[in-house]
């Protein structure tokens, strides 16, 4: 029961996000965003009125430069795979990366601020009466 | 005789969880690579390991909800709302991309919007997770190799080649916070 309460209670806060989301879509900032994106699939096929594809034109050679090279794009086919794909999984290793070694060199490096920050926090110790 | 039931080792379900999910993640963030319908299905899959994952950690969470504006140290502070934040951004993906669904929701007769502001919310929101992501992973990094050593390190290694990590590693069955 406990378990279902927890469940229940991050899926609602899932749903606020979800919400907020939506409702701000439908504001004027939302549609600046709706340009071209950077290195995403080829505009998806659009289908003539009998429902052939015209897939031609949309594979047609984008000049904006962004993306994988041609020969390497998805060419409409729902699978996956292929070199350029394997680089994009190791460029994202290797930001996170980047940023793991960023924090650690940076919380080295501030260490021994940290410390003294510390040490002022806490309370003097009590003169000895003795 | 009562058979003798030995207890989950609670970091050991944590580090294997966030294994899986930093592997989801990694392909979700690579739809060329996967194809899309591996990469919608995993991504709802993901959504669902990531409620695994703050169950597992419930008690840290609303400690620190807590206590927030009294007396919680600057480090758990700032370790809350970057996990808040990822929280905010994580559902956004998932939302978005399911305003954006190829595979998962027209199988189910739902016909969703294609492009426009969504695809550009889903990629927006998607690279800011990256970031997010390799920031969550920094602040635990310490936790993840203690862990790793631990469970991984030690038991593959022969025991004389790491009286250095015997050394280092507590017993497993004391819980170590993240
Ligand atoms: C952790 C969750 C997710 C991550 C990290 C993620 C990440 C991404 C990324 C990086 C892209 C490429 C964007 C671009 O082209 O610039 C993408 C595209 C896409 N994603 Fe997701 N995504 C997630 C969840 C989902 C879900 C749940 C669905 C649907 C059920 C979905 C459906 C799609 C679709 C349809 C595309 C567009 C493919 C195209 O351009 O043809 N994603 N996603």
């Amino acid at each position: 029961m406990k378990l279902l309460l927890r469940v229940l209670m991050i899926v609602v806060a899932a749903l606020i996000v979800s919400g907020a989301t939506f409702a701000l879509s439908r504001t004027s900032l939302a549609s600046n965003m709706s340009g071209p994106q950077r290195g995403q699939f080829e505009r998806r096929p659009s289908t003539t009125a009998d429902g052939a594809s015209t897939r031609e034109q949309a594979s047609a050679p984008q000049l904006d430069g962004a993306g994988p090279p041609e020969g390497f794009r998805r060419g409409g086919e729902r699978g996956g795979g292929g070199l350029f794909s394997l680089v994009e999984v190791g460029g994202h290793l290797l930001v996170i990366a980047l940023i793991v070694a960023a924090v650690s060199f940076l919380s080295r490096v501030t260490q021994p601020l940290q410390a003294r920050l510390a040490a002022r926090r806490k309370p003097a110790p009590p003169a000895s009466t003795a | 005789m009562q058979p003798t039931r030995t207890k989950p080792n609670r970091n050991k379900i944590n580090l294997v969880i966030d294994l899986a999910i930093f592997v989801a993640f990694l392909i979700a963030m690579s739809p060329h690579f996967s194809g899309i319908a591996v990469h919608e299905w995993l991504s709802i899959a993901f959504g669902a390991a990531i409620i695994a994952h703050l169950l597992l950690h419930w008690e840290w969470i609303v400690g620190i909800t807590r206590s927030f504006f009294k007396k919680a140290r600057w480090s758990a502070r700032s370790n809350y709302v970057l996990n808040v934040l990822l929280f905010i951004d994580i559902t956004i993906v998932i939302f978005t991309g399911l305003m954006i669904s190829e595979d998962a929701l027209p199988l189910f007769g739902i016909q969703t919007i294609r492009g426009g502001i969504w695809h550009g919310l889903h990629s927006f929101s998607a690279d800011l997770s990256l970031v997010l992501v390799g920031l969550h992973i920094a602040l635990h990094w310490e936790w993840i190799v203690k862990m790793f050593k631990r469970f991984v390190l030690t038991p593959l290694l022969p025991r004389r080649l790491s009286p250095q990590m015997q050394l280092t590693a507590q017993p497993p069955d004391k819980k170590v916070q993240p």
